[in-house]
Parts: structure tokens; sequence; C-alpha cells
């Protein structure tokens, strides 16, 4: 080892809290990398191994009537490889008396599994006869359902009893969704069944069936051809047949896991960089102190013939030393977290592959980004050690020590007329104002790094709060099979703890605008509805008049659209929706912000126009209901015995479905606000510390004057605390706009996040700094009420 | 015995400094020769330029004008890098306050500069012996008293084996007794290993062990005199 080597090591070692707390940063940012990366790559690894094993189709085409003569042109269609054909039905069950769902019904082989989106058993096995049916996870789980348990399905009201030959997963159902547009589908309300094909047909009787085709392609791994191949099998199907469509990326479920997906991703580069970049600053500011502090040395060096570039080496080793410990730290916090990262994951959407595979690339990766971070960190510092000039450095001329009058007693008049202390502290601040900007901004960098994770989880609460508090006001959401009729909506009033209720519709409708399309819900409230709030983009009230027409935030960037633009709505129900077919266009009014789903609203008098003046009758099929909290499950109870209702769904249970949801992402977000917590005060140490010590040889000054340690640590706290304070502001503001960064990923027309941080949060993270920022500083104190005054002014090194 | 070839020479030079919105002229108008193995003492008053006729020749700081030849280098026209193997090859510089390493031991402070140069002949652990600190190699600055720490400081320089020795106020920091013992060291070594020494200082007792004084006020030289018979520093006090 060289001489200069071991002064590395030996300075390491005399810095060793600081150096360990920058470790340790490097460390969790590179952990935290490498876990969340891998778990990335693995949930993807996983769900692609999943449609490989369970044969997840290509392309899904929904017709009524398939003929062969429309079988054979679909097979016929270039790059078309395997085709199957199924029922699938949505249909109404129940497991107990007092509580109806929607029972999407999937005719699958009675003895075999199908060639497409084969099913993964749980419990029991494949043997179906024309009693027995199989049960989608979320559904049996939901109603802890199990092997020899039993579910009554009907498609007429006559309810036949199955009994539960198996529970599965499906690549198709693996997130719970009914459609796109009901993104939050209550495994209360929607369950998915598997019934032998023939006895599907026999129990739908006259139902409209839909056939579903699904396909496989030689084109699968080129997203684009395979959605041109959809189109072009789209205008196969005569148009008063067609249905539906959508390809691999657009299903449901694997378009929600993939945006998923998508977000996790993208947080897991967000944090590590902010945190890496944080990590990089912090070195930054050690090194550009130590070699300020080193400066004589430096020029000694630089006496005696040492070059520029060795100079620079020596600091950069610094870096790379780091580097090279902080990241292997991080490469075992990374192989220790990311495999139970993934296996949550995928266990708690029931994925039915986990792999958990150790990519060699994404370790290399975030090793090298640690060198990164710490080289370019310790680059500006050591090319300024390399430049320091050693007759400046030795003559020990600073190009600050001019003698001119500090600012803040020029600008600030009443400074000289404050206590001794006080004036110190301040005049400190001023006097070296490098030192003063590096600890604002390790204050304002510390609460970067808590506010960008905490304000994730206020925004999703903000989320859930604006969703359920001030936009869908209702408690419950009762939707009928048929019309309602009059009786039916006096015996809802007359029910007990009903406080209040309104009538509207909620229906699927196409969307056609600009050649494009877009499948999504239509809902007709009255006319200043109270169980609903429609805000715009600014949060301001939008008033809903017979001549609003809003559409969900989300699609105006989606389709690209504008207040004033035309659409056409086709309302074609299927299944257990009302039978309607009627199209009609209609102007934009506004958009509304709502955090989930983009819908289209208009009032309920106007749709029932549109409906009158095509001939067509009266529709209504939703009463939302304000009830009293001690008698709503009551309701729901009485509600769900009834024949007529289709489903009774709770807010409550929404919400809760949403918090379940976000599990994973709280339990991430909590980990990165423990990280950023414990590199905040790695920071904020670190600050606290170089600031201190840095002027040891001038408060061993004071004390041999006389001053105390009790006046030297209040001449300090009142410094830190007032450049802390300072830094408060602009650390809210770095932090929200961190957090807007965090979230940009998890924006689509189906969710929309809105960075709100509630003002407890601006609070408690400004109060939390402050004492961070106060604890800091301790140890450095001790320091330096603990020198050896004879000793440090004896030191006549450099 | 000095020899006759000057090892150093100045022709002409202006160092001028900018101090805030001050023009300060460091050195004016300087010009001196000094030959090799010559025990030189600069004289002058704080602010006379002392240090900064040592940085120039030193190689440390460039001439504003005027022309500095040392050891056959034009030193005014280096580069950058060349400057730094300059420094290498040529000077030892000794400074007022030491400035050893503190996180590197005695032998480490020395053996740092040693690495540098590679020269076969002067060692490291031979330095600290010719500077009596043998049984002291193992120490750190700071559990040394100052004198030890400027004759560690001084074995540092020496360890380069370079012609010419820069002592920036080398007694400056230390007791008289010291002071005296740290001088008698380096007329020894100038002798001993044939370097040309120039010393920088205020006190003007130490003029008369130098075999040439040169003093310097308000950056010229108002004095250069020669000393054909220079006295032990034993003899010296102030």
């Amino acid at each position: 080892m060289s001489i200069l080597q071991k002064k590395v090591v030996r300075e390491l070692l005399t810095h060793k809290a600081q150096v360990l707390a920058v470790i340790v940063m490097i460390a969790l940012g590179v952990g935290m990398y490498i876990a969340s990366y891998d778990s990335y790559l693995n949930l993807r690894a996983s769900y692609d191994q999943t449609h490989v094993t369970y044969n997840f189709a290509d392309v899904w085409l929904q017709v009524r009537n398939v003929d062969q003569d429309l079988l054979q042109k679909v097979k016929d269609e270039p790059d078309v490889e395997t085709v199957e054909t199924r029922l699938v039905l949505d249909l109404y069950g129940k497991v107990t008396d007092t509580s109806t769902f929607v029972a999407r019904i999937v005719g699958v082989p009675e003895n075999s599994q199908p060639n497409f989106n084969k099913l993964f058993f749980t419990q029991g096995e494949y043997n179906l006869d024309a009693d027995s049916v199989l049960v989608e996870n979320h559904f049996a789980n939901y109603y802890d359902l199990h092997v020899g348990d039993s579910v009554r399905l009907t498609a007429d009201g006559n309810y036949k009893t199955y009994k539960i030959a198996g529970t599965v997963i499906s690549p198709e159902y693996i997130w719970n969704v009914r459609n796109k547009q009901e993104v939050l589908s209550s495994p209360e309300n929607f369950g998915v069944f598997y019934l032998a094909q023939d006895e599907l047909q026999r129990l739908a009787g006259a139902a409209n069936l839909v056939d579903e085709i699904m396909l496989s392609t030689s084109l699968a791994d080129h997203k684009d051809q395979v959605e041109a191949l959809r189109q072009r099998l789209v205008s196969l199907i005569p148009t008063e047949n067609y249905v539906d469509s959508y390809t691999k990326a657009t299903q449901p479920a694997n378009e929600l896991l993939s945006l998923d997906l998508d977000g996790f991703s993208e947080l897991a580069f967000f944090f590590p960089m902010l945190f890496l970049t944080i990590t990089g600053f912090t070195i930054s500011i050690m090194m550009t102190r130590m070699i300020s502090q080193q400066s004589r040395q430096i020029g000694v060096l630089k006496a005696n013939g040492f070059s520029k570039g060795s100079i620079m080496r020596h600091y950069l080793t610094y870096g790379i030393f780091i580097a090279i410990v902080g990241s292997a730290g991080g490469v075992v916090l990374g192989l220790l977290l990311a495999n139970t990262i993934t296996t949550l994951y995928t266990g708690m959407l029931s994925i039915p592959v986990t792999i958990t595979n150790i990519h060699p690339s994404t370790y290399v990766v975030g090793v090298l980004l640690a060198i990164f971070a710490c080289l370019f960190s310790t680059f500006l510092p050591a090319r300024s050690a390399a430049n320091i000039n050693p007759a400046d450095s030795l003559r020990n001329a600073s190009k600050s020590s001019r003698g001119s009058r500090l600012a803040i007693d020029r600008f600030v008049p009443f400074v000289k007329h404050l206590p001794s202390t006080l004036k110190i502290a301040i005049r400190n601040i001023d006097r070296n104002k490098k030192r003063s900007f590096f600890t604002i901004l390790g204050v304002m960098f510390s609460m970067v790094l808590v506010l960008a994770s905490w304000g994730m989880i206020d925004a999703v609460q903000n989320f859930t709060d604006r969703m359920f508090n001030d936009i869908y006001k209702e408690d419950l959401t009762v939707t009928f099979k048929q019309n309602i009729t009059e009786a039916e909506v006096s015996d809802l009033k007359a029910l007990e703890g009903v406080n209040s209720l309104e009538r509207g519709l909620i229906m699927p409708v196409n969307l056609e605008v600009k050649d494009q399309a877009y499948s999504t819900i239509l809902i007709a409230l009255p006319q200043d509805t109270y169980m609903h709030g429609f805000f715009d983009a600014n949060n301001n009230v939008l008033p809903f008049t017979n001549d609003s027409l809003y559409l969900g935030q989300g699609l105006k960037t989606e389709l690209g659209l504008s207040v004033g633009d035309t659409l056409k709505m086709s309302l074609a129900s299927e299944g257990i929706d009302l039978p309607v077919a009627v199209s009609f266009d209609s102007k934009i009014s506004n958009f509304v912000n709502e955090p989930i789903g983009s819908m289209v609203y208009v009032t309920y008098d106007r749709f029932q126009n549109i409906l009158k003046e095509n001939n067509l009758p009266e529709l209504e099929n939703t009463i939302y209901l304000k009830v009293d909290k001690d008698k709503r499950a009551d309701i729901r109870a009485r509600l769900g015995s009834w024949d007529d209702v289709l489903q009774v769904q709770d807010s409550k249970v929404l919400q809760d479905l949403i918090n379940s949801y976000m599990t994973f992402f709280f339990a991430f977000v909590g980990v990165m606000v423990g990280f950023g917590a414990i590199m905040a005060f790695g920071l904020l140490f670190n600050t606290m510390t170089v600031s201190i010590l840095e002027r040891s040889r001038e408060f061993a000054t004071l004390r041999t004057l006389g001053f105390s340690n009790g006046v030297i640590n209040m001449i300090l706290t009142i410094e830190n605390m007032l450049l802390t304070i300072v830094a408060i502001p602009f650390g809210l503001w770095l932090g929200h706009l961190a957090t807007v960064g965090a979230f940009t990923a998890y924006n689509s027309d189906l969710f929309q996040f809105e960075v709100v941080i509630f003002p407890r949060t601006y609070i408690i993270v400004s109060v939390v700094i402050i004492v961070t920022a106060f604890v800091s500083q301790l140890p450095a104190m001790r320091s330096i009420a603990r020198i050896d005054l004879a000793r440090m002014i004896k030191d006549r090194t450099s | 015995m000095a020899s006759d070839s000057p090892i150093i020479s100045l022709k002409n030079v202006s160092k001028e400094y900018q101090v805030g919105d001050f023009e300060v002229t460091a050195l004016d108008d300087v010009s001196l020769e000094v030959t090799s193995g010559e025990f030189i003492i600069i004289l002058g008053p704080s602010g006379s330029g002392k240090t900064t006729l040592l940085n120039v020749i030193g190689g440390l700081d460039s001439p504003t004008d005027g022309t500095v030849v040392v050891n056959g280098n034009e030193i005014q026209n280096l580069k950058d890098k060349e400057l730094t193997e300059f420094r290498r090859h040529n000077i030892g510089f000794i400074f007022q306050f030491f400035n050893l390493l503190p996180t590197l031991s005695a032998e480490e402070n020395i053996a740092l500069v040693d690495e540098l140069t590679s020269d076969e002949e002067l060692k490291p652990q031979d330095m600290i012996d010719a500077v009596g600190l043998l049984e002291r190699k193992d120490h750190f600055p700071s559990q040394l008293s100052g004198g030890e720490q400027q004759r560690i400081a001084i074995a540092r320089a020496l360890v380069k084996n370079t012609p010419i020795m820069l002592c920036d106020e080398p007694t400056g920091e230390l007791d008289f007794e010291t002071g005296i013992k740290i001088l008698k060291l380096l007329r020894r070594l100038n002798k001993e290993y044939k370097k040309t020494f120039l010393i920088v200082t205020h006190n003007a007792a130490l003029a008369p062990i130098a075999d040439r004084v040169i003093k310097l006020r308000s950056g010229k030289i108002t004095d250069d005199e020669r000393n054909e018979n220079p006295i032990d520093p034993e003899n010296v006090s102030w």
C-alpha cells in the first residue's frame, strides 16, 4: 500500500462516522435499486412465464352467433396460428340468500383444460359435469369457498345449485375485473365461474350468448402487429354481430397488471436514483469540506512535486472506496430483498408462477450507479483540489478574507444590537456563505428524501378521500336487473335507515371520436345530483345541468380531446345489462377530474330525452342511497335478497378493496419512507458534523478565551437551526416536486393521481427535520467539548 | 563551499498580486544569482516579499515580469506539468508551520515524498536518522514537539535529494534552543549533502551564520552581502 493510500485509509477512519453514514446511504440506494429492479424483472418474467405456461391468448374477438364461415375466415387470416372458441356470459349468482352477484361464466371442456387460458388449480382438480363448477380464486377467497361447497347460478331467476369441483387462478383474471372500466370489481359482487360448455349453453337458454374467439399468432412478440391483426380480424365480423375485441396487451386484467408493473418499474428506478443523487451530493459536501480543510496539505504535496493527476486520483480514491464498500452492502441488501419483494407481490396477486432469478446485469448496473454517483460527486472537489495554487494555500490566502464588512451587517443593521451569542451565530452564517449554503442544501435534500415517499402515501390517501367523500358520495349503489319500477323505489324509500336516494343509470358505452374508439361506462344522474361531485382539472366544482356532457380527464390526454369535440356514443348492452341499442352525437362540455376510470356523465333527464327521440322506452337501472351507518349492513342484506337486484355496491367495501390493492404499494413506499428517513439522518448528520468539526480550531480558541461549552453549543445551535428554518420552505417545495416526479408514472386513462401533500405532513416532516438536525449536531458538539485545547493550539500539522 | 556556477538566476523579476481592489507589488525588479552550495539568508520585515521570492524560485508562483532560471530551467515558461516535474526534482521546501500530514507517521511523511522521486541515494530511514529522530519514526505529528516536527519536515525536504532547499521561516515557530538546533542541522546538511539553502527569515540575528545575506524591503533587494566567515549557529542569540 502506498503512503497516499495509507493516508486515505487513515482519513476514512478518522471520519468514520461520516464515512459510515455515506456508505450506508450508498448501500441503501444500491440495495433499493437492485431489490426493486430485480423484483420488477422477476415480476415481468413471472407474468410472461404465466402467459406461456397457461397459454394466454394473443387476440380475443367477442361475437354474437359465430358461424363456421366466419371461423374459417379467421383461421385463414395470415399470421393466425391456433383458434379456439368458447361461450362467455354474465349471469347472476348467489352464495347466500342475501347477496346477489354478477357471475361471469366461461364455458370450458368437461374433462380437459382449454387450449387457451388454462387454469391453475389452488384446490380440487379438473373434472366437470353438469352439476359442478370451478370458481375463480378471488371470489372463492372472499366467500371462503372450498371444494364441495356450492354456489347458485341463474339466467332467468331459477337458480341451479352447482358443487364446487375446484378453485382456480386464470391468467385472464389475475386482476379481478369485469371489464376495463370497472377497475375495482369487488369479489363481493363479481366472480368468474367455469362451467362445462354444454351446461353453460343449457343454463343460458335463450340468453344472448357471446362467442369468444381466441387465437394465437406468429406476430405475438410485436404488439403493434398484433393490434393490426386484431383490426383486420374485426373487419371480417359483420357489424351487427361484433361485440368487443382486444389483444393480449389490452386484455383488461393484463393491461391493469402492466400499468401496475410499469408504475412499479418507474418507482424502482426513481427512488434509487433520487437517493443516489442525494447521497452523491452528501459525498460532495463531505469531500469539498475535507479538501478545504486539507488545502495546506495539498499545497505541500504540490510543492513537493505531486502532479495534478496524482492529487486528483488521491481524492477520487475516497469516492471509489465509498462506492465499493457501499455497493457491496447494497448488493447484499438487494439479494436479501429482491426475492422477498417478488414473492410478496406474486403472492398478493395470486400469480401462479413466481420467478426469482438473480439478474447479474441489475447488480452490475447497481454497482456502476454507485461508482458513478461517488465518482461524479467526488470529481469536482477532487478537481478543485488538483487545481489548488500551492503558493496560495501555503500562504493561507483565502479569497474571502478581504476583511470587508459582512453583508448581514450592511443590510440588517439591528444585528449589531443583538446579544453576542445570537450576533456571532448570525454573522457565522454570512461569514462562510459556502458552508451555510451546503447546510441549507443538506437540510433541503433531507426533506426531499422523506417527502418524496411520504407524499406518495398522502396522494393515495387523497385519492381515496376524494373518491369517497367528494366524488362518489353515495353509501350504496343498487343496480337492478331490469328497469326499476315505482313500487321498487317506494319499497326502497320505506326501508328503515335509508336517508335519501337518487335514480340513475349505468351502462356500457362505446365512444367514437376523431377516428378513435373507446369503451367506457355512461352514467346518468339527476341534474344537480348530491350523490356525485364534479370537479374540473383545477378542482373547481362544475355544475351538472342538462347541457353537461362530462368526460373523465384521462380521456383528454388518452384520446387527445378538447372541450367542444363531438362524440358519437353507442349504447349496445349485452348479457345482464338492459337491452338497448342506440347511438347519438354530443359535444363534450368539460372534463372531470376523477381518480379512477374515465366515465361519461350526462343528466338523467337528458338521457331519457335521447331515448325518447329514438323511440325507445325510459330506462333506469341504478339507485344511489345514503343510509344510516348502523343500518348499512342490514340494508345491504335485505336488498341482496330482492330478486330484481343485480348487485349492491357498498362504497365502504370498495374503499377497503382499494386499500387491499394498495397494501403492496403502501408496504413498498413505507420501506422507501424508512430508507429515506435513515438517509435523511445520515445526510443531516454529515452536514452538521462537517459544518461544526471544520471549525474545531476556532472553537478551541473560543474556549481558550473563556467561552463555555454551553455558549459555544448555543452559538452553533442558533446558527444551525436558523439555516434549517431557512431551508425548510425550499425543502418542502423540492419534496413536492419529487413526489410529482414519482407519480408521473402512475397516471393513465384509468388512474389519475393528484399529488396532494397534506399540511399535517408538511408540519410533521418540518418538525422531524428540525429535531433531527438538532440531534445530528450533538455528536460533533460533544467532540468539540472534548477537544484537547493544548494539543489543538500546539498542533502545527497541515 | 559554494561552487562558481549559478544554480539560480533572477533577472528583473517582478510579482504583482491583486488583493481585493488593490494591486500589491510583492517583488519589484529583483535580480539575483545564487551559486550551487551557497547557504543564503534572506532577511526582511513582514511583507517585504521574502516568501514570494522563495515561491517564485520554487516554481510555486510565476513572476509577472522578468526571467527566473533555476538549475537550467527557465521556469516562467514552464507549463503546469513541467513545473510539477521541476519542483519534484529540484526543490525541497521547509515551511514555518512544518505542514506535516497529520494522518501519517514521521517516517511515512518522509516516505511519501521518497515514493514520488524514487531516489535511491537517500532513504527515509537514513534521513530520519540524519535529523536525529530515528527512535520517534512511528510517532504521528501530534505526538511530536514543534522542533521534532520541523526536523521531520527537514528530513522530508532532504529525502528528495534535490539540489536546492528553500526554507520559509524554519525557526519562526520554535523556541530559541530548538531554533538553534534546527539551524545547526540545516548548516550541517548544507555542508554534508552540498545542497544550496535559501533561508527566509525576519530575524536579523541569524544573518551571521550564512555565506551570504540578502536584504529585502518592499519587494526590492536593498543589500546583498557575502560573509567570508560565517559563525556556528551555536553562537547566535536573539
